[in-house]
Parts: structure tokens; C-alpha cells; sequence
């Protein structure tokens, strides 16, 4: 044995035992994920960011099948309300909903998605918020991301404030609590604020935005531009009884958005191309929304069980009212067996008052755009802030325009006051049946639920057919979780 | 000469080579020595011969007979035989082997030696990390298994063996899937978020693979270590336990062939929950829906809505009402709907089912193909130069339920060469090579067939029948017919039968492990090792979802998903080992690497074109494709002294800094350490007690550290990739930082009584531990205005090491043989633990954490419950009452106790249960008689709740159509009525039957886990196999489980929750064992 050897071995082990690595050996990072910092660095990167939120208005959201982004909350909103009606006692999505059960139990997924959801927009715009400033980029891009951040806060307040709060009452008492005011990124945890610190809120998050999204021209209609926030503006003016502004703002969000043909009306709603529509996502295969979609429970030909067993059918009392020659009558089957222009999947169950006013372009595929504003409400609620300001003539010639493009015979309305703030309501249930719009209407409104008289089934209601103005269950529970995770600091509405 | 090579450094064979080399004087002077010892034995040889057996007279394969004074030396065969020619005249024999007590006997021929078993603990060799050392020096705690613990029972997943092997050892019963995993907790919980699992090392080093993957009949032992003098060399990966799993190596002197083959049934372990019949089921769902009308927000007269409910009436008020056959949608009796519960609720007396043998959808979804085969072929040997050991093996295990199934191919190389004294080296590769058929089970998808069979009302065929006569609805080719229910209100349009069987799922998974180590060694005492281990884990995964049912329909749609996992350790390493007259010191320094890689590449697309081919290309449209890459990085330095005086006094130390790339760089690096004594009293001069053969006690304290559980990189604030608008691209907010984050760090105390007395007839341990958890990780929520991600946990959480618990208990192990005879003998081991989990510190901001029905505040386990309490249900309206601490319009006062009939207002506060059992253990019995012995293993838990969820969800009515549970029968009723079960109502679930403590059970349970029989066949019917040994056997897997409620898997989890999983299967096997 060679010492040589033995002792040039013992060194070579010495120096391998005691040897480090190099110094970055120990640094990792995630490849499907970006740091924080370096997702803030250039306005470029920041439109990634703003991309995030929109994508978030069509995903899935806490896996659960009924809540497809924004379009789990008009699910929500037409099922809490008399116009959608459940056909059968089969599949249980939305049923306890449909039952004015679930918004009043602080566990369930309504409660919690409804909060959460806009919440986590509201936190992801407030990272842009607080890092555009300090990007690299042009001004121009970092007002268009202020922009769009400042109306994706204020419409996601708005959404909110209306379930979790009380209505508000022009010149009322709006000091009921409604949800946290959180306006930039923090850790203290925040009490809720008022109905009235909230609405503040959103209109100066509206105004300033308006002012940054001036001239902007948006790349596709996923985007805000100054249109949609003026919309925005008209439905929270409406909301807050400012009449006024609702219809100055209502009538210029809607330049440019002109009435669809009838053709495009029995088309499907399923294609944000449309001319009227104002703001939707768009939907590609390849980020398909399976069973979440909002047409795998409200369209009349996807394959799915909600759809084979328990299609959602409109309100006979609301369809008994619409004129034989309006285009909106076809959208519904009366009688349950028009097979030829009412496909059913198959195996599909049929039933009176079946609706074909959302449908998928491609049977195999559950995708289909979803609209968030179409000009006709703006017209709609041009015409109701006239009518509820007393300009009734003003407001007729407003809700003909709307009314005579969907129907041909349609004379302008010789109603006023009540009566014609009624056909206006009548018209905007026809008109936004199905888009998410009715339990927000019936709570601004201080409208009763009343589900009497047509194709309700009481079985299927639990016997819900009326809820009286004023019933505590107007306003949804907070989420036990915001009560848990703030120990009490959010207090619950009452039980 | 003979040493055997393994794939650790062994301490104690360091000292067989040292005297190898001392003897052998450099590897020089062999000559002149060995002419010495002839020229001796010229005059005075003489050949010794003997047999060498246990106590029981069964042959000891490979024992170590030495002459004493000499480097001669030989083993014995698997007879038991040795020979050894040219030993001196006089000379005494060295009988040794591991696990026995050496025993020194003068040569002879025609010996007759008899070794005791390792009750003689004293010599047992104990394998800890990077080394060996024995029973009477070892200052920690550790469990061991060995092979014959494994090698007759069943087993397709090795972990599987740790359930009752030791004190200290919590297991849950794994799942009826083929090759499922146990889930294992050493010596309590440590840690809330980040993992408690231990960790899993495979001869020497941390195996980041599927333990499914190793062959059960490849293992040699498995030890577990459970205090922090053994585990802190695994510094941040320790504190959890080690669970260390060698595998079999050949033996110098011997070369055998072994044959095994095993056949077994598998059967479903555990029934269903007790339900109620079709007969039973209608009348209640007729009164759930009465009372519904009637107590609910319709407020319909009771006469009214009986008839509403019976379907006589169908308008009241100008509303509309369907009868309850209108709501269940089945009317599976041979009576007109309107006809089968008449107005008060009674059942048509000549009610009888159309279709009574197609009503059990659990047993129809449990017709899988029910075996289990199992083959091995293995080979060892080897001479001083070299060792080999190698075996192939093939496992078919098909479950109980449809499609589950698993096929398994192993291969092992492990071999060991000395090709000169002062050079050692070894490789140990395997290969696995696994189908399986994964199953849709846990949850509540529609595709969970433990779920749907669970809750499906028992009014529902599984297949079409004709509504009038109650005939299958046979297709054009005769078949029946599945009946996908779309008329149901539960799972309706759904089958998970059909589901199952027409959707296709397939794993393939293939495992590459490698271990290889080399050895210089410079002087007598002084050694250098480097050791590297690479493992690599594939699985790719395949899914295809049928176009006609379920979420693939309407166009059917395929998935494949593969992943690879790859891991290497490097290591390298001086070792120093030498003694001073009775003085005995070892040392060891070293620095390692590790690395951990995980890629995962998936497609999936939809709209089959062709059908047939669930190739992605055969689909029309992508709906994904998606990549990742993450890494995970560890450099440590270790170093590690024993010393002992005589083996009387021992004491150990051990350091280990670690850094750890899941950390912020300020925060990566740490130390871990531990030091640890022992005394063997027995070996004291004023130790006078004769019949005890061995009483040590012994000490230990250390720091260890847990890392588990925590992502790659939970300290980082990231945005997640891929979240596109359409064609634009797009990231949204996924973590908020933490860069002070670290690791969670155990302070591990153990104190233990080890003893042997009787010669060995009775020992055992008594240890007291008290692991106290320190920087402990909470994911403290965030306000949820604060925002949240839509997947994962939702709202935001922050790791952050605030808060401390800690882990104290007392562990018994006793082991007799009871009876020892001629013929007969019986032995008993049992063990008993019992431990208290305690929260002693949370965020100050966050003193009670609410985790689902559980919640952390200083003083509490991590398991205690809370919740709800349930008081009782009102006797006047049947309402269920809980507790609450205050007065409302809904609140009222009864006796000392504020209750409400509101569930939202009853507040949740700790019920003072937990899921934590007062004590645990097991208890393994061995009688032998003659050629024939039986092993039979029970595990038991006394105290601590269970939340039976699914015992809740088959406890109230509403959801119409799903099926309930026999105690409902106990339902209030009508005013008056005093019972515990509220009455049922569709519309007022969560008041009626929220959770609350109304649905805790006990969680003792008594269980029969394993039943061993085996017979050795005579040596005189093996000549005409020319085999040595055989044997044959039978036995049986999960036999019986004794516990509060029938059905409830009280034994598949620690947290007490019971799910809609793929229960324990039981099985049965038979088997034989040839040795050539």
C-alpha cells in the first residue's frame, strides 16, 4: 500500500467533507410564478396584473361548480329572484338559494363567494394601485392601470355594499354597517364601514377614474374604458335614487352601443362581438369553464345535468305580459313542446316556459361570452331615472327607442307616473331576464319578492313566495370566516 | 475472514474490520501469520461440526461460528449447519449473529448450540442515521422491525408494517387502495401547518419517493427513531421521528435461493352504516316534506299538508304543490304514486318493491376483482471479497371496488465488494416498475362511489327497469341498462357505476433508486466515506371521461399528466473509531448536499374525433397545457461523538447546521444538536439482582428542526403565471412575503428504562418523553377584505413562527414469553402509550385560530373540538336546541343553560373533546407448537371523539332523495316526543342538523389487524424438492374493527374526521416459502 496514495486520498477527503457549495446554491424560485416585486417593475408587467383581474371575472372560484366568476353572482341575483324559475326538484345547484336559504347562513358558499370575490379584485387592483407610480413605463399606460383599477374597486364595492348592507335611502339614514373599507395594501385589520362611507367611496373612485380613462381606447371589451365607467356610474346613481346623474350618465355610456337586430337577439348570447354589448369577457377553449360556465345552467343546449334535468324557466306572469310581437316572446316556449326551436341536450327534460335566450355556440363545449352591460340597460335606466324624476314624456321617448327595436308594434307609452315607471320595470325584466340584475332591483327598489300567481312551485320554493319589504333577509350574513379571521373585529347583520 | 459490506457505515463493523486488519497485519504479513497458525496445526487439527438453532429448534441461517484467538470462521447454512476444518485442539468457538446472543462453546463435533433471540437486546445492532451502533450504547429511543415482521403477511405497502409495531407509533388503518399508505405520527403532532409526518430514509438517506414503491420483501428492518438524540443529524428534517428502512444484503459464507408465492382474496374490511330500507325510507321522506309544509315558511295546516304530502292535494292557496313521489321522482313499490304513504303517513300495506335486488348500489359498486398475488425470487451470497443480493418480485393486488387495481414489478442489485483491506464499496439499485388503476373516492364528487353508495336513497335501481312490472330494460344486445336517474333529485343524471366503468384512469408509475458508497480507509482508525444517493420517481398519469355521462359529456375528454421526481444526496465523510483500554471513542464529521427537483408537464383536451383512441390528438379542442418546475435545496455539516466507558457509561453528541433554500436567505441557516447518556446498571459491580440480565437507563436532549408541509418557497410573495385574458397575458396575486420565516423547531426530551430479565423471558422499556415545539408555523388567515386567491385556501394566510406546543408522554413496551416448553411456547408483547398535546403559546394578535371544527388557543390541543354544542331537542316543536352565552329573541333560558333554536346564534366554543385518545397501543401474541406458529396483532385506542360527518349527513332530510340512517327512526314526531334526534325538515338543514356535538362519537376502537398461521414442513418431505426450508402460511388482514358506531372509519385518521373514503379492505392469503 502506497502512502503516497493514501495520504493524497486523505487530503482530497478532507477537502471534500469540508468543502460548501456555492453560494447560490441554496436560491430557488418558482417557474409557474413571478416575485412580487418583479410583477411591479414596468407598466407592461402591471397590465399583466390588471389581465389577472379580468381573467378572475371568468374563472372558477373556490372550486365550486356554481360560482364562474361574475357570472356565480347573476346566477345568484335572478335565482334569489321571481323571474328564474326552478322546473324540477332534481339537481341541487342553487336550490337552498332558490329557497332564501343559503345568503342566510354565515358558512355557506353564496355568502362567502360574494364577499371573497370581490374582495380579492379589490385587493389585486390595490397591488396597481400602490406600485403603478413607481414603474417603469409610460404615463399614459399608468393612468389607463389606475383607471380600470379605480372602477374595478368602485363596481366591486358597489356589488357588494348592496348585498351585505342596508338599501340605500337618498337623504335617509345610511350609517347601517356595510363591508370593510380596504383601499390600499395593509394587514390591520378594518372594521366595517358605513353604507354611506362605502358609496363615498365608490364615487370618488368613479370620478377619478373617469378623469384617467379619458381618450382611452380599449383593446377589447374586457377592458374599462370611459363608457363602462359612466355605466358603472349610472347604476350607482340609479341605486342611490341621484336621478339625475343616472340618466346623464346612463345616456352617454351608451354612445356608440346601438340596439341589436332581431336576428342577433335570437342568437344565443354567447358573443361579446355584438354590438351592443358594452363589457364581457371573452372565452377561449382553451381556458374553457366546464362545468362552471354560466351556460351549463342557464342556456337551453349544453350537456349538463342542470341543464337535462332542471333547466331554469322564465316567470309565466312576466312572460303572460310581453306583446305576441315582441322579439323577446321567442325567447321562451310556452307551451314545452316546440322541439324545432328549443333543443334540449339529449335525454333532456322539456318543460313549459323553457328558455333558449342563452346557448352555446358549440354543443360539446360549455364556453359562451357572458354579458356584463348591454346598451339596453343603459337606455333602461335613462328611462327609469326620467320616469322616477317626474319626466315622464322625456322618459317614454327614452324606453321607446329600447321598446319598439324589440318589438315593431310597439307605440310609444302614453303612461305616467307610477304606471309608467311600472312598464319600465315590466321592460327591464324582459329585457335583462336571466343577466344577474333582479334581486339588486328588488332591494333598490324596496320592492317586495313575489313569486305568486304564475309557474312557482312550492315544493321547489319551500314555500318562498313572497318576502315582505323590510325582512331581515334582505341582507346577506358576513361570512363567519371574516368574523373568525378578524376575532369579532366585523360584526355579523342580524340574525 | 467474514464482514459484511453494508450500505451504512456500521459501527460494528468497523470493529470486525479493524480486528481484520490488525490480523492481517496491513495485508502484508498474511503469509507469514497464516504459515504460523499451520505449522500449529500440523499436529493438533481436528474438524468441528455442529448445528446451530433458536430456542425453538428452528435452523439459524448465516451465524457468524468463529475460532476464538483466530481468523477462522464460517457460517452456517440454512440448516443451520457449519463445518470448520483445521481448528486447533482446545480451541473455543465464537457463536454469534445478529439479533442472538454470542455464545462462546470448545470445538467439538456434532454441536448442538442453541442461541437466544433478541430478547437479549443488549447486542441488537441499531441502525441510526450515517452508522450503526447497539442496544447497550445507544442513548436514544428507536423501535425496530424486522423482516420476519413483514415477510408473511400480506402486504403490498411496506408502511403498512408500522401499524402497532411499537409505543410511540400513531397509524391510521390505510385505505382499501390497492398499495395505500398508512399515515404515521411518532410520539404525538408537533406541528399544526407544516407536515407531521416523519421522515422516511432509505438505507442512509431521505427518500423523496413513493413508499409504495419498495418491495416489502426487499426489507430487512425498519427502525424508528423517535428522540432527538438519534434525529438530530437529520438537523431540519428530523423532528417528526425517522423512519429508517434498510434493505437485505447478502451474507459472507452462504448462497441461497429463495422462492415465495402468496394468493389472497380481498374483501370489503368495513360494512356500510346501518340504513333504513326502501319501506322504511318513503314514509320518512313523506313526513320530512310534510313537515316541511307545515313548520316551514308555507306554514300549510297539518291536515292540508298530509295530503299534500300523500298526493292527494296538489294546490293550496292558489300555489301550486307536487306530491312527495313528485319530489323523490321513484316510486320503486308496486302501487299507484299517489298510493304508497297514505294521509298519516303510514306505508300501503300492499306495497311491495319491483325491484328489490337492484336497490344496493355499494354492493354493486364493490365488485372489483377482489385478489392479491404476490411472487418473489431472491438470491444472496458472497465470500471476505464480495456479497451480492438480488431479487425480483411481482405484486397484483385488485381492491374490492370496480377498477382498482395495482400491478407492481421490483428488482433489486445490492452488492458489496472489499477488493482490498483498506477499500470498500457498494451499490444497492433498485427499479419499480407499478400500474394502478387510481379510484375516484374521498369527497363528495358525483364519481365517489363510497359516496354516492353511501347516500343514495333506497329507492333508486342502479339499473333501467320497467316502471310498471319492475323488469330490466335490456338493450338491443340483451344487456341491462344502467338507469342514469335523471328524474333523481340526488346525483340525478349522474352514475357513478357507469361513470367508473366507462371512464378510464391509469397510472404508470416507474421508481429508480440508487445508493452507493465508498470507503477508504487511512489508518486503523481513521476512514473515509462518501456516499451518493439518487432517486427518480415517474408517474405518469393518464385520464379519459366517456362522452355519454358525466363531466366528459357531452364530448368526451382526455388528460395526461406526468411528473418526475428527482432527488440526490451526496455526502462525504471521515469517520474515526479506536479505543484506549476500556475507554471507546467514535467520531464522525461531514457535509452533505441535498437536492430535490419536481417537473410536471400536462395536456388535456376535448371532443373526441374517433372513438377509441384517447390519445390527446384525437381531440378536437385544447383546454390546457401546462408545465412547472420547482426545486428544493439543503447543504448541511454534521458532526457526531460517542464515547463509552466499558459499554457502561455511554455518552453521545451531535451537531448539524443546515441551511435550507425554502427560506429567505437571512433566515436559511441554523443549528441543530443533541447529547445524550446512558448507564448500564447491570454491569455495575453492586448490581447484584442476578435474574436481571440488562437494565439500562438512559437520557437524551436535542434540538431538531420541521420544514415539511411548507411549499417551496413559502416565504416569497408571488403572483401566479398563466392566469391569461383571453390572448392577453396575465398574473394575479397568489402570496403575501414572510421573509423572517423559518424553520418550526422541536426541543426533544427522552428519558428511558430499558430492561431484560429471566434470561431474556421478560423485557421491555419504559421511556417518558416531552417534545416542546418552538417557533411553531401558523398560517395566520388574513382579513378576507384583505383579499385571497380563488383557489387554495382562498383568503390569504401568512406562515409565521409564532407560537409553541409541545408533546409529553409515557410509552410501555413489555415483551414475555410466557410460556416456554418443549413443544410449546407463547409469547406476548404489548405496548401502551398515552401523551397530552398542548398549545402553550399563539399570536398575540390571533389568540384563537378556528380551523373547521377545530381550534388552536393556548391551552388546548390542536385537535380539540370546537364548535357547537347541542342541547337537545325541544319536545314541543321538535326543534334542536343549542347552547348559547347570550339572550336573543330566538334564545331562551333553561335551568343553568341559555339555549336557542337558532343555529347562527349559538356560538362555537370547545365541547372539551378532542380527537386525541387518552392512551393507545397493541398487543401481538405468537404461540408456536412444534412446526406450527400463530401471530395475531391487535391495535387499540381508548378515548378521544370522532366527528362523523357522514353519520351527520345521513341524519337529517334535506336533500330529498338521499338515504338515512336507522337511528332516525328516533325522530321527534309530535308535541310531546322526548328524544335526541330533532324533528326532520327539507328547508331548515342548518338549524335542524348543523354540525355540532350532537354528531361526536367515541373514538375507542379495538381492532384485529393481522392473524398469522404458518407451518414449517418437515425436513423429511423436503428431500424430494432438494429445498432446505419450507413453509407455508395463512393469514388475514384487518380482520375486525370493534367501535361506537358500525361503519364509521374510526381508524383512518388522527384529527377525528371521518370521510366518504375507500375503506380498509380485509384480506386473506395463503402462501409458501422455499429456501434451496
Amino acid at each position: 500500500m502506497n502512502k503516497l496514495i493514501k495520504y493524497s486520498l486523505l487530503g482530497a477527503a478532507l477537502f471534500t467533507t469540508m468543502v460548501s457549495c456555492e453560494k447560490d446554491f441554496l436560491q430557488t424560485a418558482p417557474t409557474d410564478q413571478v416575485n412580487t416585486d418583479d410583477a411591479f417593475s414596468t407598466t407592461a408587467n402591471i397590465w399583466a396584473a390588471l389581465n389577472g383581474v379580468h381573467r378572475t371575472m371568468y374563472s372558477q372560484i373556490f372550486g365550486r361548480q356554481a360560482q364562474g366568476g361574475q357570472s356565480g353572482n347573476m346566477m345568484y341575483m335572478d335565482v334569489l329572484g321571481e323571474d328564474v324559475v326552478f322546473s324540477s326538484a332534481a339537481n341541487s345547484w342553487f336550490r337552498s338559494e332558490y329557497r332564501w336559504i343559503s345568503h342566510r347562513d354565515a358558512t355557506s358558499d353564496i355568502v362567502k363567494y360574494n364577499y371573497l370575490f370581490y374582495f380579492m379584485i379589490i385587493g389585486n387592483v390595490n397591488m396597481i394601485l400602490a406600485n403603478v407610480d413607481a414603474a417603469e413605463g409610460p404615463d399614459d399606460d399608468k393612468a389607463i392601470l389606475k383607471g380600470q383599477s379605480l372602477v374595478y374597486r368602485a363596481w366591486s364595492y358597489f356589488q357588494m355594499v348592496q348585498l351585505y348592507g342596508k338599501r340605500y335611502e337618498a337623504g335617509g339614514d345610511n350609517s347601517g354597517l356595510a363591508v370593510p373599507l380596504v383601499t390600499q395594501p395593509t394587514s390591520e385589520i378594518k372594521p366595517r364601514a358605513s353604507v354611506e362611507e362605502v358609496y363615498a367611496q365608490i364615487n370618488a373612485d368613479l370620478d377619478a377614474a373617469m378623469q384617467y380613462l379619458e381618450g382611452y381606447s380599449r383593446a377589447n371589451k374586457s377592458h374599462f374604458d370611459l363608457n363602462i365607467a359612466k355605466g358603472i356610474k349610472a347604476r350607482v346613481a340609479l341605486t342611490q335614487q341621484n336621478w339625475a346623474l343616472a340618466a346623464q350618465m346612463a345616456h352617454e355610456a351608451r354612445e356608440g352601443y346601438p340596439l341589436m337586430s332581431h336576428d342577433e337577439y335570437l342568437s344565443g348570447f354567447n358573443d361579446y362581438g355584438n354590438r351592443e354589448w358594452m363589457w364581457a369577457s371573452h372565452i377561449q377553449s382553451d381556458q374553457t369553464n366546464y362545468f362552471y360556465s354560466f351556460f351549463a345552467y342557464m342556456s337551453n343546449n349544453y350537456n349538463s345535468t342542470a341543464i337535462r334535468t332542471n333547466p331554469k324557466l322564465i316567470f309565466s306572469v312576466l312572460y303572460d305580459r310581453i306583446s305576441p310581437t315582441d322579439i323577446r316572446k321567442q325567447l321562451w316556449d310556452p307551451t314545452g313542446e316546440n322541439e324545432a326551436e328549443f333543443p334540449t341536450p339529449p335525454n333532456g327534460a322539456r318543460f313549459p316556459y323553457y328558455s333558449r335566450k342563452f346557448s352555446v355556440a358549440d354543443p360539446g363545449m360549455s364556453i359562451g361570452d357572458v354579458p356584463y352591460m348591454r346598451g339596453a340597460e343603459m337606455y333602461l335606466i335613462e328611462a327609469e331615472a326620467l320616469a322616477r324624476s317626474g319626466q315622464d314624456g322625456d322618459a317614454a321617448a327614452v324606453l321607446y327607442e329600447l321598446a319598439s327595436n324589440r318589438d315593431p308594434e310597439y307605440t310609444l307609452s302614453s303612461n305616467t307616473g307610477a304606471a309608467l315607471i311600472e312598464e319600465i320595470m315590466f321592460q327591464r325584466r324582459a329585457e335583462l331576464w336571466g343577466e344577474g340584475f333582479r334581486f339588486y332591483d328588488l332591494k333598490r327598489t324596496n320592492s317586495p319578492l313575489d313569486r305568486t300567481g304564475g309557474n312557482h312551485n312550492g315544493s321547489y320554493t319551500n314555500g318562498v313566495f313572497e318576502v315582505p319589504v323590510g325582512d331581515i333577509r334582505w341582507e346577506f350574513l358576513i361570512p363567519q370566516d371574516e368574523i373568525n379571521n378578524t376575532n369579532g373585529v366585523v360584526v355579523q347583520n342580524p340574525i | 475472514m467474514n464482514f459484511t459490506l453494508c450500505a451504512n457505515p456500521c459501527a460494528t463493523h468497523w470493529r470486525l474490520a479493524l480486528t481484520a486488519f490488525v490480523l492481517a497485519g496491513g495485508g502484508l504479513s498474511d503469509t507469514v501469520y497464516g504459515s504460523t497458525v499451520r505449522t500449529e496445526n500440523i499436529i493438533l487439527q481436528q474438524t468441528a461440526t455442529g448445528r446451530v438453532t433458536d430456542l425453538q429448534g428452528n435452523p439459524l441461517e448465516g451465524v457468524s461460528v468463529k475460532v476464538k484467538g483466530s481468523q477462522l470462521s464460517t457460517v452456517t447454512d440454512a440448516q443451520g449447519r457449519f463445518s470448520l476444518a483445521n481448528v486447533p485442539q482446545g480451541a473455543t468457538l465464537e457463536v454469534s449473529s445478529i439479533g442472538f446472543t454470542s455464545i462462546e462453546i470448545a470445538a467439538g463435533v456434532n454441536l448442538a448450540i442453541q442461541l437466544a433471540d433478541q430478547m437479549s437486546v443488549l447486542e441488537e445492532v441499531v441502525i441510526i442515521p450515517y452508522g450503526t451502533t447497539t442496544r447497550a450504547t445507544y442513548t436514544g429511543s428507536v423501535a425496530q422491525i424486522g423482516s420476519e415482521a413483514i415477510d408473511k403477511r400480506p402486504l403490498t405497502n411496506v408502511a403498512n408494517a408500522l401499524v402497532g409495531a411499537a409505543p410511540g407509533i400513531q397509524s391510521s388503518v390505510a385505505s382499501g387502495s390497492p398499495g395505500a399508505t398508512p399515515e404515521v405520527r411518532i410520539r404525538g403532532f408537533g406541528s399544526i401547518s407544516a407536515g407531521n409526518d416523519a421522515l422516511y430514509v432509505v438505507d442512509g438517506v431521505p427518500f423523496d419517493g413513493n413508499i409504495s414503491s419498495l418491495n416489502p420483501d426487499d426489507i430487512e428492518s425498519i427502525s424508528v427513531l423517535k428522540d432527538a438524540a438519534t434525529t438530530a443529524l437529520y438537523g431540519s428534517r428530523g423532528s417528526n421521528g425517522v423512519i429508517m428502512i434498510t434493505t437485505k444484503k447478502g451474507k459472507a459464507g452462504r448462497n441461497s435461493l429463495n422462492f415465495k408465492a402468496t394468493g389472497g382474496i380481498v374483501e370489503r374490511g368495513l360494512p356500510e352504516y346501518d340504513r333504513v330500507n326502501a319501506q322504511q325510507y318513503y314514509p320518512l321522506a313523506w313526513e320530512i316534506y310534510r313537515n316541511t309544509l307545515h313548520y316551514g315558511s308555507a306554514g300549510i295546516p297539518l291536515d292540508i299538508a298530509n295530503s299534500i304530502a300523500s298526493g292527494l292535494t296538489n294546490e293550496y292557496d292558489g300555489d301550486d304543490y307536487e306530491g312527495i313521489y313528485d319530489l323523490l321522482g321513484y316510486n320503486p313499490f308496486n302501487v299507484a304514486p299517489d298510493a304508497i304513504v297514505d294521509v298519516n303517513g303510514n306505508l300501503n300495506p300492499n306495497a311491495a318493491l319491483l325491484y328489490a335486488d337492484d336497490l344496493d348500489w355499494a354492493d354493486q359498486a364493490a365488485q372489483g376483482g377482489k385478489s392479491r398475488q404476490n411472487y418473489q425470487l431472491s438470491y444472496d451470497g458472497g465470500n471476505d471479497k464480495s456479497n451480492f443480493f438480488g431479487s425480483l418480485g411481482y405484486t397484483e393486488e385488485q381492491g374490492y371496488l370496480i377498477k382498482s387495481s395495482l400491478q407492481r414489478f421490483n428488482a433489486r442489485v445490492n452488492v458489496g465488494a472489499q477488493p482490498v483491506s483498506w477499500f470498500n464499496t457498494g451499490l444497492n439499485v433498485s427499479g419499480t416498475y407499478t400500474r394502478t388503476k387510481p379510484e375516484n373516492t374521498g369527497g363528495t364528487s358525483f364519481i365517489n362511489p363510497f359516496y354516492i353508495s353511501r347516500f343514495i336513497a333506497p329507492i333508486y335501481p342502479v339499473h333501467l327497469h320497467d316502471p310498471a312490472t319492475g323488469e330490466y330494460v335490456l338493450d338491443a344486445n340483451g344487456n341491462r341498462q344502467y338507469d342514469f336517474g335523471d328524474g333523481r333529485p340526488f346525483a340525478g343524471g349522474r352514475h357513478t357505476i357507469f361513470e367508473n366503468l366507462n371512464d378510464d384512469q391509469l397510472q404508470i408509475l416507474g421508481a429508480l433508486g440508487a445508493r452507493a458508497f465508498a470507503e477508504v480507509k487511512f489508518t486503523p482508525w481513521l476512514k473515509f466515506r462518501s456516499n451518493i444517493a439518487f432517486d427518480l420517481d415517474d408517474r405518469h398519469s393518464r385520464t379519459y371521461d366517456n362522452p355519454t355521462l358525466g363531466d366528459g359529456a357531452p364530448s368526451a375528454r382526455a388528460y395526461q399528466n406526468f411528473y418526475r421526481r428527482t432527488s440526490y444526496t451526496f455526502n462525504n465523510g471521515l469517520e474515526y473509531e479506536n479505543r484506549f483500554g476500556r475507554h471507546h471513542l467514535t467520531a464522525l464529521a461531514l457535509h452533505e448536499v441535498y437536492a430535490y427537483k419536481y417537473n410536471n408537464l400536462s395536456g388535456s383536451r376535448s371532443g373526441i374525433i374517433v372513438e377509441g383512441i384517447t390519445e390527446l390528438p384525437n381531440f378536437a379542442n385544447v383546454l390546457g397545457v401546462s408545465s412547472v418546475e420547482d426545486n428544493v435545496k439543503i447543504e448541511s455539516y454534521l458532526a457526531r461523538v460517542n464515547y463509552d466507558f466499558d459499554q457502561k457509561y455511554v455518552l453521545s453528541a451531535s451537531i448539524r447546521r443546515d441551511g435550507n433554500s425554502r427560506f429567505h436567505p437571512d433566515f436559511r441557516w441554523a443549528n441543530f444538536w443533541s447529547v445524550g447518556g446512558a448507564w448500564n446498571i447491570e454491569k455495575e459491580n453492586f448490581f447484584e439482582a442476578s435474574w436481571v440480565d440488562y437494565l439500562k437507563l438512559r437520557v437524551s436532549y436535542g434540538s431538531v428542526g420541521n420544514d415539511s408541509g411548507l411549499g417551496e418557497y413559502p416565504y416569497q410573495a408571488l403572483y401566479t403565471l398563466g392566469r391569461n385574458n383571453a390572448g392577453e397575458p396575465g398574473f394575479v396575486q397568489a402570496s403575501l412575503p414572510n421573509d423572517s420565516l423559518t424553520w418550526e423547531t422541536a426541543y426533544a426530551f427522552d428519558l428511558g428504562l430499558e430492561f431484560s430479565a429471566f434470561k431474556g423471558r421478560l423485557n421491555g422499556a419504559v421511556e417518558f418523553f416531552n417534545r416542546e415545539t418552538g417557533g411553531l408555523i401558523f398560517p395566520v388567515p388574513q382579513q378576507l377584505a384583505h383579499g385571497g386567491t380563488y383557489n387554495g385556501s382562498h383568503h390569504f394566510e401568512i406562515d409565521m413562527n409564532i407560537g409553541n406546543l409541545y408533546n409529553r408522554g409515557v410509552e410501555v413496551q413489555l415483551n414475555g414469553q410466557v410460556v416456554k416448553g418443549d413443544n410449546f411456547s407463547y409469547t406476548a408483547a404489548l405496548n401502551w402509550t398515552t401523551f397530552k398535546n398542548r398549545i402553550t403559546r399563539m399570536p398575540d394578535l390571533q389568540p384563537l385560530l378556528i380551523n373547521g371544527n377545530k381550534a388552536y388557543s393556548e391551552g388546548h390541543s390542536i385537535y380539540d373540538f370546537y364548535m357547537r354544542e347541542f342541547y337537545g331537542v325541544d319536545p314541543e316543536t321538535g326543534d334542536a336546541l343549542y347552547l348559547t352565552d347570550r339572550l336573543s329573541n330566538n334564545a331562551r333560558i333553561i335551568g343553568q343553560d341559555t339555549v336557542t333554536n337558532q343555529y347562527n346564534e349559538a356560538n362555537l366554543r370547545y365541547t372539551g373533546d378532542s380527537s386525541i385518545p387518552d392512551f393507545y397501543g397493541s398487543m401481538n401474541h405468537t404461540f408456536a407448537y412444534k412446526n406450527i406458529s400463530l401471530g395475531v396483532q391487535f391495535t387499540y385506542q381508548v378515548g378521544g371523539k370522532v366527528y362523523d360527518g357522514a353519520y351527520a349527513s345521513l341524519m337529517h332530510g334535506a336533500t330529498y332523495g338521499t338515504a338515512l340512517h336507522t337511528d332516525i327512526l328516533n325522530r321527534w314526531r309530535q308535541p310531546g316526543d322526548v328524544t335526541d334526534v330533532p324533528r326532520l325538515d327539507n328547508g331548515n338543514q342548518t338549524n335542524q342538523s348543523g354540525a355540532s356535538t350532537r354528531f361526536l362519537t367515541s373514538a375507542s376502537y379495538f381492532q384485529l389487524n393481522s392473524v398469522v398461521l404458518s407451518y414449517n414442513l418437515p425436513k423429511s418431505w423436503l428431500g424430494r424438492f432438494k429445498a432446505d426450508r419450507a413453509s407455508i402460511y395463512l393469514s388475514g388482514e384487518n380482520l375486525a374493527l370493534l367501535s361506537a358506531r358500525s361503519g364509521m372509519n374510526v381508524s383512518g385518521s388522527f384529527d377525528g374526521s371521518v370521510g366518504n373514503d375507500y375503506t380498509f379492505s380485509r384480506i386473506f392469503s395463503a402462501g409458501i416459502n422455499l429456501s434451496f
